[in-house]
């Protein structure tokens, strides 16, 4: 009888390391948040054709390139804040704002090698 | 039959079990928010800040490709340059100028572009209570 519930007790225990176990990776598989689709391109930058001669070449993004969006569209599942404004932020637009400022940061890097040239 | 010691101890497992859910339920959203509250709005900030300068620098470099031919660097200045290689005889630099002039063209067309697209992030910073 005593050999039956310890038994019982063991079986229980298992039971609910188990549950515990489960619990937990399902949590934790939560703990950085949906994964955030990256906002698209809002520009394609196109290299200018190459000068037959030795003129110096600036990457100059495509003047017919994509809209003047300032806004990623809203993905489905993303990370998300109230700012002091409170207005809520996402992942994507702070993401889509940083890649829009570092490409136009790239231009003035090229514009100004150029200039440097004459 | 239940002894009370078994009855003692299903009542302890029990509230393991439910002390073990309920952590495993509140850790990882209290890091979740912990994650979202601070970051994001600190990224924003940083890239909004980044705004005032880049539009220093756009406007500089605007106002330098619309100079007159006296302003070097300007397409004016640049196509001076042009006609006195030409008259001069010589057509290899005139060509690398030429190519330059066009190159140059194109790039104050996206610069004012961005100039523009500057100017709408910086509302749109505001608008998310970044003072730029």
């Amino acid at each position: 009888m005593v050999r039956r519930d310890h038994l019982r007790s063991t079986a229980m225990m298992i039971a609910t390391l188990a549950v515990v176990v489960g619990l937990a990776s399902c949590g934790s598989s939560d703990a950085g948040g949906p994964s955030v689709p990256s906002a698209p391109a809002a520009t394609l930058p196109a290299t200018t054709p190459t000068p037959t001669t030795t003129a110096p070449t600036v990457t100059v993004p495509a003047t017919t390139a994509a809209p003047e969006t300032t806004t990623a569209p809203a993905p489905l599942a993303t990370e998300v804040a109230t700012t002091t404004a409170g207005v809520t932020v996402s992942d994507a637009e702070v993401a889509d704002l940083e890649k829009q400022l570092d490409e136009i940061d790239q231009l003035l890097a090229g514009v100004d090698a150029d200039l440097s040239q004459d | 039959m239940t002894t009370p010691r078994r009855s003692i101890k299903s009542t302890i497992m029990l509230g393991a079990v439910v002390l073990s859910a309920g952590a495993a339920m509140v850790v990882p959203s209290a890091a979740y928010a912990a994650s979202n509250s601070g970051e994001l709005p600190a990224r924003l900030q940083r890239a909004c800040l980044r705004i005032p300068n880049l539009e220093t620098r756009t406007d500089n470099v605007i106002a330098r490709l619309n100079g007159d031919a006296s302003t070097k660097g300007s397409l004016l200045w640049l196509q001076a340059q042009i006609d006195e290689a030409t008259a001069k005889g010589r057509t290899q630099l005139a060509t690398v100028l030429t190519n330059r002039l066009a190159v140059r063209t194109q790039t104050l067309q996206v610069l004012t572009q961005r100039q523009t697209r500057l100017t709408k992030l910086a509302d749109l910073c505001r608008a998310h209570g970044v003072d730029v």
